[in-house]
């Protein structure tokens, strides 16, 4: 398939990766509504595992260029590939999620077997795959886009997997829209900086402060991709949509891949605009701040760890728009840690959101819902998952050991650099504020996922199917477990791992490369010393056997039932409250009865909260191109004779024009 | 083989679509429209011979075989197949679309004059003009599938006519693709007017305006 100009290890697994994933796709076609979930999902291991193998490989050695075949060749240019270490990070987390969510789909599909068109679903599935793996060699303009478009309409027809619910279709639909957007943005860059630049070569652009508007419009492009605020509306609709190994694979690798481009295009091009720098700062912030308190008033779980998505995608971006900020003000060192803390978090959220995903998914089908108000006391029933659960939601809330806190701690550091070293008081103040609404954001999400995971799987179960749930199979049960002990691995291993971003950082920034680890922490002794000393505690202070069984008061009213505990709305009540402006929080209270102080018959509560952007913005929007398009329709009369004589007008009109002007 | 003659070859081949916008009779009109056709595989030849291109030979050859035979005969089996012979018209009567089409061939040999400096001659670059211009006359003054398709096929010529006279020439594998493109459609058009035949029993497009979004 391809012309290398060294033939070696990891390119070569690359390509027989690529084909493999090329093949299933058309067999899957071919074999379409007999085609079986665990063959597909072995079949569909190998090129994964391949691409692991290639991506660990392509580590060792400095980065590798080919080309494609003269016969490939769309129109003139020579479409060049490089896999280089930033390409190789990202492969590696694609091949990582790709087996682990392949693994899962084992145990996972079956249970969608009525909805779910299984050709459809592995053709698009391997399309997906093979895409997002080409885009991330892809060295130039041309086949990046065309990489990003099969990669966007693959996970369009993902998405819309369960098409016979009308919610899946309109999220589809709405995604589509999203995607189609940023596309158009990113291609109207790519062709301005075309026509400046003369190359379609990522590595001859540069950004000088001519070229503001391609940058400006690229920038804008992959912030619409990666859900950022005010953009961020399709990403909750689109992971509630999908199938829960597909919602996996997009928020773990495809919304990273807007951030890879940027830092491919934007950071290696030398951006140093204050607008494009203020946009991702901004919008950065915003996000991470709206994500998580809209994350913290949802009822789907999905939709919760969605809206949690947005957050770190914020939080992200925030660390590139840092970087890019240090870059300018020629603060090396603080650029050089935040965008390792921006890769480092990238790699982190590609570990820990797949992870408590399949763990929604295994809870989705196990108790036949994902609304928190129907769900409780699942320790019991699915004591592995909860365990996985917690493991995923310890890593996002950046606690130590796991690996959340290295990248957060990075990022921290180099805000406070910044803070530290640059000269104008601007800045300074404005660190301060970033540190502080970080601040602010982190202890949010950890009262947020202490709401899910008390909500879903503490307590006494709120539904009977809740109540009779079952782990799915030991499929999902080993996917869950590789990427929970990946997200405690690379916790444990961060000083190393941190390192190694570190170095695609700095090349990335083109600034030499530090000889130490950014993370100096001692991180893997303090947990063993801290596991231990908690152990000892644990056997000789506070062993079991002191363990008291009583029962709870019920205040004379009988037995206490499930719904006497503590609900996922009473739960956040406090903090929605405080945010009510923002969140358009209400809690509509309805009290009956003759004594209604004393002695209510029925008391009915309701807690309403409205995304404003989506009501006050989009929709209206939304009306008036529809009605606009209603117009548009009166010309469509259905008769041929009139399509000709509109043909024929516009012809004499182009002629008059072409003649006359 | 002067650059007169293909002048002269251009504009009979654009009276001949005047005469087809004047017949109600379709086979009258396959016969005009494949003398046109040969018409322009001669001017084809001619600028091949103009240039010294051995190409465009083997295009007007393509051309002969493909436009010129074999879909002329493809569309009189239909038109027996379907025992339409002719077309009543709609709008304009078709003695007034010729007259009409006359007047457009004047007016496309002004407004050619007046877009001016092409390498190619005017002359032939009017007659395209107003081949394009009467074949979408055509397609809009008649009423069966059948002259739409005709109508089609003009266009394509008026099309095709300048391209060929005005530029310095099209790759082989370009012109091969377009007229491959032309057969299919006109295999498949003619097809589908089979099949509208056979569900409503009648090829009248002015009958088939259900088909929209309401």
């Amino acid at each position: 398939m391809f012309m290398f100009q060294h033939l070696n290890f990891s390119a070569t697994t690359f390509a027989i990766a690529i084909l493999f994933w090329s093949i299933q796709v058309l067999t899957s076609l071919l074999y379409g509504k007999k085609c079986r979930h665990d063959i597909s999902a072995f079949v569909f291991l190998v090129p994964s595992a391949l691409l692991l193998l290639s991506a660990i490989s392509a580590w060792l050695q400095p980065s590798i260029h080919f080309a494609s075949n003269s016969i490939l060749m769309i129109g003139t240019e020579v479409l060049s590939m490089k896999l280089d270490l930033l390409s190789s990070l990202f492969l590696f987390l694609l091949a990582a999620i790709g087996s682990c969510t392949s693994i899962f789909s084992l145990s996972y599909l079956p249970h969608l077997k009525d909805h779910l068109h299984p050709g459809h679903y592995w053709s698009a599935l391997s399309l997906f795959m093979l895409s997002m793996s080409m885009l991330l060699v892809s060295a130039n303009a041309l086949s990046f886009l065309v990489f990003w478009e099969l990669m966007a309409l693959s996970s369009f027809a993902l998405i819309a997997s369960e098409h016979q619910k009308h919610k899946v279709r309109d999220a589809a639909v709405v995604y589509l829209t999203a995607t189609r957007i940023a596309t158009a943005c990113l291609t109207a860059g790519f062709v301005l900086m075309f026509s400046v630049v003369h190359s379609w070569d990522f590595s001859a652009w540069s950004f000088s402060r001519t070229n503001l508007l391609p940058a400006l419009l690229i920038a804008v492009g992959l912030c619409i991709k990666s859900g950022l605020w005010p953009f961020h509306l399709w990403l909750p609709y689109a992971y509630t949509a999908a199938p829960s190994p597909v919602s996996a694979i997009m928020s773990g690798v495809m919304t990273k891949l807007s951030l890879y481009a940027a830092i491919r295009i934007l950071v290696n091009g030398g951006v140093d605009s204050l607008i494009i720098i203020g946009l991702f700062l901004v919008l950065g912030l915003i996000s991470a701040f709206w994500g998580l308190l809209f994350a913290l008033v949802q009822q789907d779980l999905k939709k919760l760890l969605a809206y949690s998505s947005i957050e770190n995608l914020g939080i992200i971006f925030c660390g590139l728009g840092l970087a890019l900020l240090a870059r300018r003000l020629n603060i090396p060192d603080a650029a050089c840690l935040a965008l390792t803390a921006c890769i480092f978090q990238t790699f982190n959220h590609g570990f820990f959101k797949p992870l408590l995903f399949l763990c929604a998914g295994t809870i989705d089908v196990a108790a036949n819902t994902r609304d928190l108000s129907q769900l409780g006391g699942l320790a019991r029933r699915l004591p592995f998952t909860m365990i996985c659960f917690l493991l995923g939601s310890i890593a996002l809330c950046a606690l130590p050991p796991l690996n959340g806190f290295a990248s957060k701690w990075l990022l921290y550091t180099a805000l406070f650099h910044q803070a530290w070293e640059s000269p104008q008081i601007f800045v300074r103040a404005l660190c301060l504020v970033w540190i502080g609404t970080l601040g602010l954001v982190g202890g949010l999400a950890i009262f947020c996922f202490t709401r899910a995971i008390g909500i879903t799987f503490l307590g006494n179960a709120r539904s009977s199917a809740a109540g009779n749930a079952d782990e799915l199979g030991k499929s999902s049960r080993i996917a869950q477990a590789i990427l929970a002990s990946a997200c405690v691995l690379i916790g444990l291993a961060s000083p190393f791992v941190a390192q190694h971003i570190q170095t695609i950082a700095c090349v990335s920034l083109k600034i030499p490369v530090p000889h130490a680890s950014p993370f100096q922490l001692p991180l893997a002794t303090v947990t063993l010393f801290s596991v231990l000393a908690i152990a000892f505690l644990y056997a000789f202070f506070l062993n079991a056997s002191k363990i008291r069984m009583f029962n709870t008061w019920d205040c004379g009213f009988g037995a206490l039932s499930a719904r006497t505990q503590i609900g996922s709305l009473s739960f956040t009540q406090p903090i929605a409250r405080i945010f009510s402006p923002i969140l358009r929080y209400k809690l509509l209270i309805e009290i009956n009865g003759k004594d209604r102080r004393h002695f209510p018959e029925s008391i009915q509560t309701e807690a309403q909260t409205i995304s404003v952007l989506e009501t006050k913005v989009y929709l209206p929007i939304l009306a008036f191109i529809r009605r606009a398009a209603g117009l548009f329709a009166k010309i469509q009369a259905g008769s041929i004779h009139l399509y000709l004589l509109y043909l024929c007008i516009t012809l004499a009109l182009l002629i008059i024009v072409g003649a006359y002007l | 083989m002067t650059a007169t003659m293909l002048d002269c070859c251009a504009i009979a081949a654009a009276l001949c679509a005047t005469f087809m916008a004047g017949s109600r009779h379709l086979k009258r009109n396959i016969l005009f429209y494949t003398l046109q056709t040969i018409l322009l595989a001669f001017a084809t030849a001619i600028r091949g011979s103009l240039q010294s291109e051995e190409q465009l030979y083997l295009i007007a050859i393509a051309i002969a075989l493909l436009k010129a035979i074999s879909i002329p005969l493809f569309l009189r089996w239909i038109v027996r197949k379907l025992c339409i012979y002719s077309d009543p018209g709609i709008m304009i009567a078709p003695p007034l679309v010729m007259h009409l089409s006359l007047i457009l061939f004047a007016c496309s040999y002004f407004e050619i004059a007046s877009i001016g400096h092409s390498k190619g001659s005017s002359m032939a670059a009017s007659a395209s003009a107003s081949l394009l211009l009467t074949g979408l006359l055509l397609m809009l003054t008649r009423r069966t599938a059948l002259s739409q398709i005709i109508g089609f096929l003009v266009i394509e010529n008026g099309i095709y006519l300048f391209a060929m006279t005005q530029t310095t020439g099209m790759p082989l594998i370009v012109e091969m693709g377009i007229l491959l493109d032309v057969l299919a459609g006109v295999m498949i058009a003619g097809l589908v007017a089979f099949r509208i035949q056979k569900s409503f029993e009648h090829i009248d497009v002015t009958q088939l305006a259900e088909l929209k979004d309401e």
